[in-house]
């Protein structure tokens, strides 16, 4: 007769189970939701393109902001031309 | 068919009415000897520049929009180019030009400048909110 062997699982196993079972809410895109905010996203308005970049100045990745690929394309190309007119930071160390 | 283009221009902070005007002259010189039309010309104030550019923490910001027919847009944004380059040097730090779909609106939103002052409600405000983050620290 075999024995069942039970094997002991460590509690940082038991943790990333848990949070597998865990529902977290997806991030959704807000530009999808509301059509109307496209036309916010132009590097003219740089108040409205702070918001999808870190404190350093880096461009926020879209698993963090939600954007879908088409708008989180349009999104940094637009930061970058902003970047070029000095209304957007590259770094947040320049002066 | 039309064309339509915008210029944003980044200029020195110490640029005087006559230059601006002097500027407005230029372009308005190039669009008629090309046969363009003036849709706007913009002084957006006085702003803080995200980094120094050409050693320069401020700048004035001017933003022209512009039509032409599409055989002579190439020519029209060589030599706009080359005005920047060559005759406003001292003047104009950047520009960007930037090509407008037809169907689109000509409103934009643009940040608030240095110039447009806020009210003294604002300024109390502003006072009482550093009043009580210093107490906090302290």
């Amino acid at each position: 007769m075999s024995k069942k062997i039970k094997l002991k699982i460590s509690s940082r196993l038991l943790r990333k189970k848990l949070k597998k079972n865990v529902a977290t809410s997806a991030k959704q895109c807000r530009f999808l939701n509301n059509p109307e905010l496209v036309k916010d996203i132009d590097y003219k308005n740089s108040e409205f393109l702070a918001k999808f970049i870190t404190e350093r100045g880096k461009i926020l990745p879209a698993r963090i902001s939600g954007n879908s690929t088409k708008y989180q394309r349009l999104v940094s190309k637009e930061i970058k031309k902003a970047r070029i007119m000095a209304l957007l930071p590259y770094t947040a160390f320049s002066y | 068919m039309l064309c339509k283009y915008e210029i944003l221009i980044l200029t020195i902070s110490a640029i005087t009415k006559d230059e601006q005007e002097q500027l407005k002259k230029y372009f308005l010189k190039i669009l008629k000897d090309e046969n363009g039309n003036l849709i706007s010309f913009d002084r957006w104030g006085k702003y803080r520049l995200a980094y120094k550019v050409q050693q320069n923490e401020y700048g004035i910001y001017f933003l022209m929009r512009f039509s032409v027919a599409q055989e002579n847009c190439f020519k029209i944004i060589n030599k706009f180019k080359e005005s920047f380059a060559i005759n406003f040097s001292t003047l104009v730090m950047k520009y960007l030009i930037q090509k407008l779909d037809s169907f689109d609106s000509l409103d934009y939103k643009r940040p608030n400048s240095l110039e447009e002052v806020s009210s003294e409600e604002d300024i109390d405000k502003i006072i009482k909110e550093t009043e009580i983050d210093i107490i906090k620290n302290a």
